[in-house]
């Protein structure tokens, strides 16, 4: 798990004791600075600065969560994490309406939420600055269309650097196949990818396990 | 047939012995009628003038005579006459005036021999003759009469095929609505029937709607259990990943056995309400639904079954796509099949959740490596309660049930459903949609 950014200020609106605590203890051993409130009334006057995501219960006492949202809101643009322990849609598609970002139906096991709450707050592990990119030792050079692997110039066909370049905007996430070609080699196939990323790593030597096959999907550039 | 061809022709069949039997009468009552018809005649004609000429010449001439003459003694006048048949020779000695047999040639007879007592005494005192039979009485009138009868029965069951009728458009008229609004309220056996019918619809709707009460109710029950079971789920998953961090390699084992067990019940109490919210307890909602972060919890929710499991997990969505459906419905049918594709795998697999879009085509596959399923199972797939043998050997992990909810997800929101081998073996579900 990498470290929670910035000492982020969490928020969590949740009635139900037991899982506040859990929710808090946990957020809390991942570095983030946790708040919480029980009460839906309270939870009315809270200051959303210098919040970095809030966590909603849906199934508040006193004032209903979805009236909460609404006012939250109204007042920012913080990130909510609707929780929801309901099996009806129409309360979650009424959340994201209403402007949530995310929702998470209990029973959630913590790495769920952890995974939702660093989605929210996730900060690019790619740097990406103009035309540069920056993912690990690689550097591309969008315009001039150089690449560099740790400061030595990476000769690369304009193929392969389209393939590294349209990898590594998306750098983390798996592309399929035929998403990369229609994207970077349009008049190539599948066929092709696969001779260019074999030479691709050819290149990238001691960092070939950067540019990773994944099953059943495609590529993907692996972040640091 | 109407009921009213159907009454005169049953009148007409029911007729039909009745004419047989008048027939029959008839038919054997015509000889003994005409063999007395034609004695009176002979009475008439051989009077005792023709006697006392019998008796003094009892030749008669050449001309060929159409009567026999017999004594008192049964013998012939004439010589050359045969004999009185046997058979009315012992009528006549019973004392008959009037004795007949029917002859003819053949098996028709159609004749009859007629003789009668024309004398007290004496040579001549009987006279035998052979006449044909009378004709039958023609069989037409009877007919006529049959069919008259039919035609009339049939006129006469109008009225009551047409309160039938009406009887019959009051309940198509009925529809939903409690009782009939037109019952027949004549005091015999069809307004007794019209009453009845009116009654029992009421009690059968009755029945009806109370039955519905109870099934709304009972998945209101089942959708409201659920959600109540949840929230302690909640806090027992945490208190399970809690202890799954602390590092007791004795208690590690029970610990991860815990963990499989409340996996199972949460995907199990996921399904039934999933299944409730398919059955009508709660309304379904068909939104556009965005599938990249659809797939991002789907894939968060299964991340640490699939690290238990030492299965990889990696997925690709198309930016922007997205299904109309409904959310909670659809992200546990993919949910069910990413599931699926984990705890049907062995160590070191990979399952992958690919969503791209071609035009306006939508495709979801989930594919994965594990050991796939066989031809025979493959086709069965999507039936509900379908588990394969060899995933039912293992834990139950309702994966049957799980199946079922996707197909029938599937079918509501007019998705459609493949299964297929993946390459190098593997199983691959794709769904498609507009």
């Amino acid at each position: 798990m990498p470290p929670a950014p910035e000492k982020a200020r969490i928020l969590v609106v949740e009635d139900d004791a037991k899982i506040a605590q859990q929710i808090c203890v946990q957020l809390r051993g991942e570095g983030f600075d946790v708040e919480h409130i029980a009460d839906g009334n309270a939870a009315r006057d809270v200051a959303l600065d210098n919040l970095s995501l809030v966590i909603l219960d849906l199934m508040l006492p006193g004032t209903y969560g979805m009236d909460l949202l609404k006012l939250y809101r109204e007042r920012s643009d913080v990130p909510v994490l609707i929780l929801s322990a309901r099996q009806d849609t129409a309360d979650k598609v009424r959340g994201l309406k209403l402007g949530a970002d995310d929702y998470l139906t209990k029973p959630f096991w913590p790495e769920e939420l952890s995974a939702r709450v660093m989605a929210r707050l996730r900060r690019p592990d790619i740097r990406e600055s103009g035309d540069q990119i920056e993912v690990g030792p690689i550097s591309l050079e969008l315009t001039q269309r150089e690449a560099t692997l740790q400061g030595a110039t990476l000769e690369l066909t304009p193929s392969e650097f389209e393939i590294l370049a349209t990898l590594a905007k998306r750098a983390g996430n798996a592309m399929t196949k035929r998403k990369l070609v229609e994207q970077a080699i349009p008049n190539g196939n599948e066929r092709s990818l696969d001779v260019h990323i074999s030479r691709l790593r050819k290149k990238l030597g001691e960092h070939s396990a950067l540019l990773e096959t994944v099953w059943g999907v495609g590529f993907r550039l692996r972040t640091p | 047939m109407g009921l009213r061809l159907k009454t005169g022709l049953l009148v007409m069949v029911l007729l039909a012995p009745l004419v047989g039997l008048l027939l029959w009468i008839q038919g054997s009552t015509r000889a003994e009628a005409g063999a007395y018809a034609i004695a009176g005649e002979m009475r008439e004609r051989f009077d005792e003038d023709w006697v006392a000429r019998c008796e003094s010449r009892p030749r008669f001439g050449r001309r060929r005579r159409r009567f026999h003459v017999y004594g008192e003694d049964f013998s012939p006048r004439v010589r050359s006459d045969l004999a009185l048949v046997a058979s009315l020779r012992e009528q006549l000695e019973q004392g008959e005036e009037t004795a007949w047999r029917r002859v003819g040639p053949g098996e028709s007879q159609n004749g009859l021999e007629v003789v009668t007592r024309v004398a007290a005494s004496g040579p001549c005192a009987y006279v035998g003759v052979r006449r044909r039979l009378p004709p039958p009485a023609p069989i037409w009138p009877i007919l006529m009469v049959v069919m008259l009868a039919g035609l009339v029965a049939a006129l006469a069951s109008a009225p009551l095929v047409r309160r039938v009728r009406k009887l019959t458009k009051a309940i198509d008229e009925a529809g939903d609505s409690d009782a009939l609004s037109q019952v027949d309220s004549s005091r015999d056996e069809l307004g007794d029937l019209s009453r009845a019918f009116s009654r029992d619809r009421a009690t059968l709707r009755g029945k009806v709607q109370e039955i519905a009460e109870q099934k709304q109710t009972l998945q209101t029950f089942l959708a409201n259990t659920t959600h109540d079971v949840m929230t302690p789920l909640t806090a027992l998953v945490g208190h399970l990943s809690s202890l799954r961090n602390l590092h007791d390699e004795d208690s590690r084992q029970e610990v991860q056995g815990a963990i499989e067990e409340t996996e199972y019940m949460r995907s199990l109490l996921r399904n039934l309400g999933a299944a409730a919210r398919l059955d009508g307890a709660l309304d379904l909602v068909a939104e556009p639904v965005a599938l990249e972060p659809l797939v991002e919890r789907v894939v968060a929710r299964f991340d640490a079954l699939a690290k238990e499991r030492g299965v990889e997990v990696n997925s690709a969505v198309d930016t922007g796509a997205s299904l109309r459906a409904d959310l909670t419905l659809l992200e546990q049918a993919i949910g069910n099949l990413v599931g699926n594709a984990i705890r049907y795998n062995r160590p070191g697999g990979h399952v992958a959740l690919v969503v791209s879009v071609d035009g306006g085509q939508v495709e979801i596959r989930c594919a994965d490596d594990g050991p796939g399923v066989s031809d025979a199972d493959l086709a069965r797939l999507g039936e509900r309660r379908f588990r394969s043998k060899e995933a039912r050997s293992r834990r139950p992990t309702g994966s049957g049930f799980g199946l079922s909810i996707v197909s029938d997800v599937c079918d509501r929101f007019g998705l459609t459903l493949r299964f297929a081998h993946s390459e190098g073996g593997g199983l691959t579900a794709t769904i498609t949609g507009p």
